[in-house]
C-alpha cells in the first residue's frame, strides 16, 4: 500500500479527477492482477494447511521398506493441484528418513506409480471410487479431500469442522496398504469405521 | 567438659548442614529429572497436535500435568515460537512468557524453568516449557532443618547427660586423686588414700596410687625410724660424724662432734688447724700422717688419739673415715665418725695390767714349780742313793732288803710324780722342746725295759718278752723324751697286769706304698713306719673309758678305788711328746680284763748320722762287770757324794771326791802330767756349787786334757741340758739321779774310751 501511496503522492500535481481515474485504474490493475497471482501461484489458505499436513503423514506413517533406502521420497498429485507451489516450498530441502522428498503431478491415475502418499485433488471426484479400487492394496497413503473419500475405501480424508481442518482415517484400507499409522496421529484424527 | 561439648555440637552442625546441602542438590537433581522426562513425555505426546495443528489435543496433553503439583505453569509453542497451548488453563498469555527461551533448566526465583524441544523422528516441531515451584523443596528443606536442630539439640542435652555420668565414673576418680597427691605434697602426709570407685582401669591407678603412697610411706617410716636410731645410736655411743672437704678444707661437724671435742661451735671455725688445736701436742703429727696417709694410699682412716679438755683433762678419741675421690683420682672429700673411747681405752689399760700380773703371776708359778721340784727332789737324790747301796749289800738281811725296796720304789714314783708335773706345765705352756738326734729305736726300748720295767715285773711274776722284727729301727727323736714314753707305757703295763700275766712288746715296720701293691720292697719311694706295741693282759680299758685315756689327769675308771697311784698324767705327757715327733699313739682294748694294747707309730729315718748314743745297749743282767775308772766326784752335799763314792767303788772304779771347783780342780790337776793326760777318767759333777757352776770345771778340765764328764743337775730343762753338752759333759742327769741310770752312763763312756785307742771319738751331738 505504502508504494501506491507513494505511486499517488507522485501525481500531486494532477487534478482530483486525473488521479481518481488512476487511483481507480491502478486498483483495478491491482487488484485483478492479484486475484490473477492468487489463483494460479498461492493457493486457498486451507490447502497451505493441508500441503503442510501432507509433508507432516510422512512422518507418523510407516511404510514397509520395498523401496530402496536412497530412493526419493515421493509425494504424487492426482488431478489437479490446489496447492500450487506451495507444497514443494514446503519440502524443499526436508529428508524423511534421511531421504529426499520429490513432488509429483499426474493427470491420469495410471501414471501414478510408486508413490509413497497420493493426493488425489476434486477433479478426480468422479473416478474415485476405481481409482481406490485400482490401488487395492498397494502401500500408498491415498489422502483426499473429496466427500466420503474415506467412506469409499481412501485412507486419510481432510474435512474441516468449525473452521478448522481435521482428518478421518479409514483404518482398513490403511491396514489392507500394509501401512502402520502413529497412534499420535490417530489421537488428532477421527477414525472412520 | 565444654570444650567436648562445643566440638560435637559443631560436628553435629556441620553434619546437618552437609547433609542439607546434599539434600538440596539431590532434590534439585531430583525435581530436574523429573521435570526433564515430563516434558520429553508431553513434548512426545504433543508431536502430532503440533503437526497437525491440534490446539485443543495438546491442551488436553498439557492438562495432564495436574497430576504433578509442583508444576506451576507449562506452555507449548509451535516451531514459530508462538504459543500453542498452556497450562493451566485459567493462566494468563502474560504470565508465560512471549517465546520459550533457549533449551535447557534455569533457576529463576522460586522456580525451575525447563525448556525443551518437541522433536518427532529428528525434526522440531516445536517447545515445551515446564515450570516448576520450588517451594516444596524448601519446604523439605524447612522440615529438614528443624529436624537437624532438634537432632542436635537433643544430640548436645543427651552429650551433656553422658559426659556428666561418665565425669562421675572418670573425672571425679582424677580430680580426687590430683587433690590426694595436693595433699600429701602439701603436708607430706602419706596415710592419706584416695577412694577407689570400680575396678576399671581408673580403679587400678587409684589402687597403684594408694600402693605408692603406702610404699613411700613406709620408706619414710623407715628412713625416720633409721634416722632416729642413728641419732639414738650416735648420742648414746659419743659419736659424731664429720665431713671434709679436701678441696676448701672446710670441715663439717655434726652436733655431737663439739661435746666430743670439748669446744663450742663458736671456738670450731671449720678447718683441720682447729681440730688440731684441740688434739694432745704428743699425737698431732701422728694425726696428720694418718689423714695424710689415707688420701695419699685410698685407705681408710682408723686412728686413735688424745684430746686435751679446756680444763686439762684428757680424752681418748678414736676416728675411722673413708676419703672419697673425684674421676681423675683426687681425693676430694673424706667422711667419717669420731667416738670417744677413754672407757674402753681404761678398760684396755687395765685389762693389759691385768694380763701383765697374770702372765707374770704365771711366770712365777713356773719359777716356784721349778723350783719346788728341784727342792722336792734334791733330798731324794741321797735317799735313793743309799737304798741302792743298802740293796746291792750283800749283808742286808732279805726282809730290810724287801724293805728297802719299798723306799727305793716309792721316792722313785715321788720323784717321777714331780717330773710329770714339770712336764705337764710344760706342755700346757708349749714349752716342751725335744733335742732329736738319729737313734735306734731298739737300744731306747732296751734302756727302757731294763731300767724301770724288767725288776718290778720279775716282782710280779710277769713275763717280759719284746720281739723286734722291724728292718727300719732309726728314728728321729729326743731320746730322753722317747725313754720317757717307752717307761710310761711300760710302767703302765707293769701296774695294770695282774700277777703271772705278760707283757708283749713288739718293734715292727710298717711299709705304706704309694700307689704300689707290693709289700716288703723297700725302695726309696716307700715310706716307713716305726710300731711300737706293748701288750699285756691286764684288766684292760672299758670302750667308754677309752677315748679319754690319753687326757690329763685321767687314769682308767677313777672310781675303782684299788690306789693305782699317779697323777694319770703319764699318757697325756706320752701322747704329747709322741705328736711333737710327728707320730702318733693310740690305745685298743677288747673290754675289760681283755688286757690292752698301746701302739706308738713313729717314722723312720736312714741311719745316715749316727751319734754317740746311738750304739745298742745291752741288756745283760746288770752283774756285767764294769771296766774300772778313774771318777772325781764334784758334789757339795756330803751325803750325796758319799753314796756317789760308795756305790762307785763297790762296782770296781777309783774314786775321789771334791766339795767346791777349787778342790776339783786341784785334785784334777795334781798331777804335773802336760802331756794331756787326766789324773781321772770321768767328772761326775753337780751344777750347783758353792764356788762357781759345774760347767765352768767341766770346760776348764776339756781344755787341760781329755776327760769325759756327767753333769748332775736338779734341773731337766732344755737350756739346762744343752748348756752341759756345750760345756763338754757327755750326760746330764737330773736329780734324783737314779743309780742304774748313771752307771750305764759310765759304762758307755767306758766303751767309748776303750774304742778310743782304734779310732777317734765319735762327736756328741
Amino acid at each position: 500500500m505504502a508504494f501506491l501511496k507513494a505511486f499517488v503522492g507522485r501525481c500531486a500535481k494532477c487534478d482530483l479527477k486525473t488521479r481518481l481515474r488512476a487511483w481507480l485504474l491502478l486498483s483495478a490493475i491491482v487488484l485483478f492482477g492479484a486475484m490473477k497471482v492468487c489463483a494460479q501461484t498461492a493457493p486457498q489458505p486451507e490447502y497451505q494447511v493441508k500441503a503442510v499436513f501432507l509433508f507432516n503423514f510422512a512422518q507418523f506413517v510407516t511404510w514397509p521398506s520395498q523401496q530402496p533406502s536412497d530412493a526419493p521420497f515421493v509425494i504424487g498429485i492426482l488431478g489437479d493441484d490446489p496447492f500450487g507451489s506451495y507444497l514443494d516450498e514446503t519440502v524443499r530441502g526436508e529428508k524423511v528418513n534421511n531421504r529426499s522428498l520429490t513432488i509429483q503431478r499426474f493427470r491420469r491415475n495410471a501414471e501414478a506409480r510408486n508413490c509413497n502418499i497420493l493426493f488425489i485433488g476434486q477433479s478426480e471426484r468422479d473416478r474415485v471410487a476405481q481409482i481406490l479400487s485400482s490401488r487395492k492394496g498397494r502401500s500408498v497413503l491415498t489422502v483426499s479431500d473429496i466427500d466420503g473419500f474415506a467412506d469409499l475405501g481412501g485412507m486419510i480424508q481432510f474435512f474441516t469442522e468449525k473452521n478448522k481442518i481435521r482428518m478421518r482415517i479409514n483404518l482398513d484400507a490403511v491396514k489392507a496398504g500394509n501401512l502402520k499409522i502413529s497412534s499420535k496421529l490417530l489421537r488428532v484424527a477421527e477414525v472412520a469405521h | 567438659m565444654l570444650v567436648i561439648l562445643l566440638t560435637s555440637g559443631f560436628a553435629i552442625l556441620l553434619m546437618g548442614t552437609a547433609l542439607i546441602f546434599y539434600e538440596v542438590g539431590t532434590f534439585r537433581r531430583a525435581l530436574m529429572s523429573n521435570i526433564e522426562v515430563l516434558a520429553q513425555i508431553i513434548g512426545s505426546n504433543s508431536t502430532a497436535a503440533l503437526a497437525f495443528d491440534d490446539r485443543e489435543n495438546a491442551n488436553e496433553t498439557l492438562r495432564a500435568l495436574a497430576a504433578e503439583n509442583q508444576i506451576t505453569a507449562a506452555g507449548i509453542y509451535d516451531r514459530n515460537d508462538r504459543l500453542f497451548a498452556s497450562f493451566p488453563k485459567a493462566i494468563s498469555a502474560a504470565q508465560l512468557p512471549p517465546a520459550p527461551g533457549p533449551d535447557g533448566h534455569r533457576f529463576d526465583h522460586s522456580h525451575l524453568v525447563t525448556v525443551q524441544p518437541i522433536l518427532q523422528d529428528g525434526t522440531r516441531l516445536g517447545t515445551i516449557y515446564l515450570q516448576a515451584d520450588l517451594g516444596q523443596m524448601s519446604r523439605r528443606l524447612s522440615v529438614y532443618g528443624i529436624l537437624l536442630l532438634v537432632v542436635s539439640v537433643c544430640s548436645f542435652l543427651g552429650a551433656m547427660a553422658l559426659s556428666a555420668a561418665l565425669q562421675r565414673r572418670i573425672s571425679l576418680p582424677i580430680l580426687e586423686l590430683a587433690k590426694v597427691a595436693t595433699a600429701v605434697s602439701d603436708r607430706h602426709d602419706y596415710s592419706v588414700r584416695a577412694a577407689k570407685h570400680g575396678t576399671d582401669e581408673i580403679g587400678y591407678l587409684t589402687e597403684a596410687f594408694n600402693q605408692m603412697l603406702a610404699r613411700i610411706g613406709e620408706s619414710n617410716a623407715a628412713l625416720a625410724a633409721s634416722e632416729e636410731r642413728l641419732r639414738l645410736a650416735l648420742e648414746g655411743s659419743r659419736t659424731g660424724t664429720w665431713d671434709w672437704n679436701l678441696l676448701i678444707n672446710r670441715l663439717t661437724w655434726d652436733d655431737y662432734m663439739y661435746p666430743l671435742f670439748g669446744r663450742t661451735k663458736e671456738e670450731f671455725d671449720g678447718t683441720i688447724e682447729s681440730v688440731l688445736r684441740v688434739v694432745h701436742p704428743n699425737d698431732r703429727s701422728k694425726l696428720k700422717r694418718a689423714l695424710r696417709d689415707a688420701a695419699e694410699t685410698e685407705q681408710d682412716l682408723n686412728i686413735d688419739f688424745r684430746v686435751v679438755d679446756p680444763d686439762g683433762a684428757i680424752r681418748y678419741m678414736a676416728s675411722r673415715g673413708r676419703v672419697f675421690f673425684d674421676n681423675a683420682g683426687k681425693a676430694v672429700r673424706m667422711t667419717g665418725v669420731s667416738m670417744d673411747v677413754t672407757a674402753s681405752k681404761q678398760i684396755e689399760e687395765a685389762l693389759s695390767k691385768a694380763k701383765e700380773a697374770a702372765e707374770m703371776a704365771n711366770k712365777e708359778k713356773d719359777e716356784f714349780l721349778a723350783i719346788v721340784s728341784h727342792e722336792l727332789r734334791t733330798p731324794l737324790t741321797p735317799v735313793l742313793a743309799t737304798v741302792a747301796m743298802l740293796e746291792s749289800d750283800k749283808t742286808v738281811p732279805p726282809d730290810v732288803a724287801r724293805e728297802l725296796e719299798l723306799i727305793r720304789r716309792n721316792v722313785e714314783m715321788e720323784a717321777r710324780l714331780i717330773d710329770d708335773l714339770l712336764d705337764i706345765n710344760r706342755i700346757v705352756r708349749g714349752k716342751l722342746e725335744l733335742h732329736r738326734q738319729v737313734v735306734d729305736v731298739r737300744s731306747l726300748l732296751g734302756h727302757a725295759m731294763q731300767n724301770y720295767c724288767l725288776a718290778a715285773a720279775a716282782k710280779k711274776g710277769i713275763r717280759v718278752s719284746m720281739n723286734a722284727t722291724a728292718s727300719e729301727t732309726h728314728v728321729l727323736v729326743d731320746s730322753s723324751r722317747m725313754t720317757q714314753v717307752f717307761w710310761n707305757l711300760l710302767q703302765n703295763a707293769c701296774k695294770f697286769t695282774p700277777r703271772g700275766g705278760a707283757i708283749d712288746v713288739r718293734v715292727y715296720n710298717e711299709y705304706r706304698h704309694l700307689g704300689s701293691t707290693n709289700a716288703k720292697n723297700g725302695d726309696a719311694e716307700t715310706l716307713a713306719g716305726l710300731i711300737v706295741e706293748v701288750k699285756d693282759t691286764g684288766m684292760g680299758i672299758g670302750p667308754e673309758t677309752l677315748p679319754r685315756i690319753f687326757n690329763a689327769f685321767e687314769q682308767g675308771e677313777r672310781s675303782r678305788g684299788k690306789g693305782f697311784g699317779g697323777l694319770g698324767l703319764g699318757l697325756a705327757i706320752s701322747r704329747a711328746i709322741i705328736e711333737l715327733h710327728g707320730g702318733s699313739i693310740s690305745a685298743v682294748s677288747e673290754g675289760k680284763d681283755k688286757g690292752a694294747t698301746f701302739l706308738v707309730r713313729l717314722n723312720c729315718v736312714k741311719p745316715g748320722l749316727t751319734t754317740g748314743t746311738d750304739q745298742p745297749v745291752s741288756i745283760s743282767p746288770e752283774t756285767t762287770p764294769a771296766r774300772p775308772m778313774r771318777v772325781l766326784v764334784v758334789e757339795d752335799h756330803h751325803d750325796t757324794a758319799e753314796q756317789f763314792a760308795r756305790l762307785l767303788k763297790r762296782a770296781g772304779h777309783e774314786v775321789t771326791c771334791a766339795g767346791t771347783i777349787k778342790e776339783a780342780q786341784t785334785y784334777a790337776l795334781v798331777t804335773p802330767d802336760r802331756n794331756q793326760t787326766c789324773a781321772f777318767d770321768i767328772l761326775i759333777s753337780d751344777l750347783d756349787l758353792p764356788d762357781g757352776s759345774g760347767l765352768e770345771l767341766m770346760r776348764n778340765l776339756a781344755q787341760r786334757c781329755s776327760i769325759r764328764g756327767i753333769a748332775i743337775s736338779g734341773h731337766g730343762m732344755k737350756e739346762d741340758i744343752d748348756g752341759s753338752m756345750a760345756a763338754g759333759f757327755s750326760y746330764h742327769i737330773t736329780k734324783p739321779v737314779n743309780w742304774s741310770e748313771l752307771r750305764s752312763a759310765i759304762e758307755k763312756i767306758g766303751q767309748e774310751v776303750s774304742l778310743e785307742s782304734d779310732r777317734p771319738p765319735p762327736r756328741l751331738v
